[in-house]
């Protein structure tokens, strides 16, 4: 199970060195419009972004995890569905195989989510906190 | 013959080769055995023919523990608690008769093959029709049953086979009326099982009526076969002589009762994407030729002795149609429900690689009830309590409550299923049972499935009986009925009593034949 410390973990080590990228300039215009594309890439695999966002928004109040950037989360998510075949300009069966393997994996190791008694794999859990990221961002 | 035991006249002593106190599922089950034995047999029931209240009465008494329902959970005329038994039939696993290191108290002094004879006679008596209970191919190749492809090898189908249910006060009644050698006193109620000076064997038991008459009956051999409670009452009560009761050198008698927790209702959901991948056979009684079955969710052996785990067997009943959308400012328990299954439908590809529709029409929430696996525990206990019945006896005190090693259990069970169907890919869980690790008042139910209370271990400071179900110490008196489990497993356990009275019938005639 997919606890709050490691869930303060990933996101809080993240938005550390989130927030050192700022600092030291490596952002810019073009940088940031490409990870909402990104972000925008990823959420198209949801058929239903609102009540996504409300698992996303659950499990953020749940674990209390605070501030956590989107473009993080697009990354971390980015990263492991390549690692199942995925890439940005694939077709959206590709997505839908590779966010099928990755929460099929999820679940065999454990890396499960609990959200109000919901077991849901990791990768849609972060998935979904994306979609109230953003939606918030709306 | 039956006998009515309310007209024999007080002070008669009765002699008798054999003689079965009680007349349930074990007793009948034994009578009818020594069915051209050569052994005159005296079968001894409290209660009639039919249900009589204030015979049913005797079984009232006080809980220490959880409220468990006394008089409710077991049935005191001929046929005994066989007259409601809901006939679901499983026999218990390997790995419930082995001792496992990770279990404190576990390990029977029999193995399941031991017992694989007597469980293919006792499918007779109960009338299942089959013994194939996980035979996977024979199932599909005569009725195209296929279990769940869910993920991994750790939950895994299994089969229940039911019995009619086979009332055996009834279907077995012209065997035992008509059998030569076989008397049954009914309306007879033995108060004490009373041993010789040494207390090395039974001399004699004495029995009372509700109506006030006394009489006795002397056996050569004994069997004491009324249901996992009352057992170990009626040693406790035998103390006239060896004051701490018979068989109770150890302090032993009473002790390690188990139950199968049974939490009320669902202890979880099942979102699924399409009603028809969990089949008919998982959510209701499927006849197959002669046969009743059903499919039942169980952890394997594999798992449990990994995870070092107890068993629980978990049944699927089809609820509801998922909620289409939540509620504006509904935060309540099911809000999340479906934005569960968007993320279904988000992740699945059909076998055509095909993203699959959006249409919720076919998608379904089951529910997931279980009974579970107890751990034996020597607080976990029948006691005689200060009140007494109508005959004067001290009744039964019950100190029963699950621990939170059982809780502990149920819940990593409940997760491992939850894996199961997430990494299948069409269905996501919700675990509805307590994260407290105590169990709530609300979680806590019950099976009537009493066991333990008089259980079977070869070395008598561990145990009451030995392998062939006799007590420690006294030569001819024998158990028969749950109270002689050791552990309890996950399943029902009337077709482990019928297997073990058959094995004990047996016993007993080989005893005889050998003088």
């Amino acid at each position: 199970m997919f606890s709050r410390r490691q869930a303060l973990k990933f996101f809080g080590f993240g938005s550390i060195a989130s927030a050192g990228l700022f600092s030291y300039g490596l952002t810019s215009s073009v940088l940031q419009s490409r990870n909402e594309a990104l972000q925008e890439a990823l959420l198209q695999s949801l058929m239903d972004r609102h009540h996504a966002a409300e698992i996303g928004k659950a499990w953020a109040q749940q674990y209390r995890l605070g501030f956590v950037p989107a473009k993080l989360v697009a990354d971390r998510l980015s990263q492991r569905l390549r690692a199942y075949g995925w890439h940005e300009n694939g077709d959206m069966r590709g997505l839908r195989q590779s966010l099928a393997a990755a929460v099929r994996q999820d679940f065999l190791e454990g890396s499960i989510v609990d959200v109000r008694g919901w077991q849901i794999a990791r990768t849609q859990a972060e998935l979904c906190v994306l979609a109230h990221l953003n939606s918030k961002r709306v | 013959m039956f006998i009515d035991g309310r007209n024999v006249p007080d002070g008669t002593v009765i002699e008798t080769d054999l003689a079965i106190i009680g007349a349930g599922a074990a007793g009948i089950t034994i009578a009818r055995e020594m069915r051209n034995s050569g052994l005159k047999v005296i079968l001894i029931e409290s209660g009639g023919l039919d249900f009589d209240a204030d015979t049913q009465a005797l079984y009232e008494g006080e809980n220490k523990g959880v409220t468990y329902p006394l008089d409710g959970a077991r049935l005191r005329y001929f046929g005994g608690s066989t007259n409601h038994w809901g006939g679901w039939c499983r026999p218990l696993a390997d790995i419930d008769f082995e001792e496992r290191d990770w279990l404190p108290h576990s390990g029977w002094p029999i193995t399941r093959n031991d017992l694989n004879p007597f469980y293919a006679r006792a499918q007779d008596l109960c009338q299942l029709g089959s013994t194939d209970f996980d035979d996977h191919e024979g199932w599909r190749r005569q009725a195209n049953l296929q279990p769940i492809p869910l993920a991994g090898e750790d939950v895994v189908t299994r089969y229940f086979i039911f019995s009619q249910p086979t009332r055996f006060g009834e279907v077995y009644r012209s065997d035992i009326q008509q059998t030569q050698n076989v008397s049954t006193y009914l309306y007879s109620n033995v108060t004490e099982i009373v041993p010789d000076a040494m207390v090395n064997k039974v001399d004699r038991l004495n029995i009372a009526t509700l109506a006030g008459n006394r009489f006795i009956i002397r056996p050569q051999l004994c069997v004491l076969a009324t249901g996992g409670i009352e057992n170990a009452r009626m040693l406790l009560l035998s103390n006239s002589i060896q004051k701490t009761g018979l068989g109770n050198d150890h302090d032993l008698v009473g002790r390690y009762f188990m139950e199968h927790v049974h939490v009320p209702g669902q202890v979880a959901y099942i979102a699924i994407r399409d009603h028809k991948l969990i089949p008919d056979h998982y959510h209701a009684a499927t006849q197959i030729g002669a046969v009743s079955m059903r499919a039942v969710l169980m952890l394997s052996d594999d798992f449990l002795r990994r995870e070092k785990l107890m068993g629980t067997n978990m049944a699927l009943y089809p609820m509801r149609a998922p909620l289409a959308a939540r509620q504006d400012g509904d935060d309540g328990p099911d809000s999340l429900e479906p934005g569960v299954l968007q993320l279904l439908r988000s992740a699945d590809i059909d076998d055509d690689d095909q993203p699959s529709s959006s249409e919720a029409s076919q998608e379904m929430i089951f529910g997931i009830s279980c009974a579970t696996e107890q751990a034996p525990s020597p607080d976990s206990r029948v006691t005689l309590s200060h009140r007494r019945d109508a005959l004067g006896l001290q009744r039964t005190c019950l100190s029963w409550r699950p621990s939170p090693i059982d809780h502990h259990n149920l819940s990593r069970n409940l997760a491992a299923v939850a894996r199961a169907f997430g990494a299948w890919g069409k269905a996501d869980v919700r675990i509805l049972f307590s994260r407290e690790g105590v169990w709530q008042e609300a979680e806590t139910g019950w099976g009537c499935h009493h066991m333990g209370t008089t259980r079977m271990s070869q070395d008598p400071k561990h145990g009451v009986v030995d392998a062939d179900c006799k007590v420690h110490g006294l030569a001819n008196l024998y158990v028969a009925g749950s109270s002689v489990f050791t552990t309890g497993g996950a399943v029902n356990p009337t077709l482990t009593v019928v297997a073990l009275a058959l094995r004990l019938s047996d016993h007993l005639k080989s005893l005889t034949l050998n003088g």
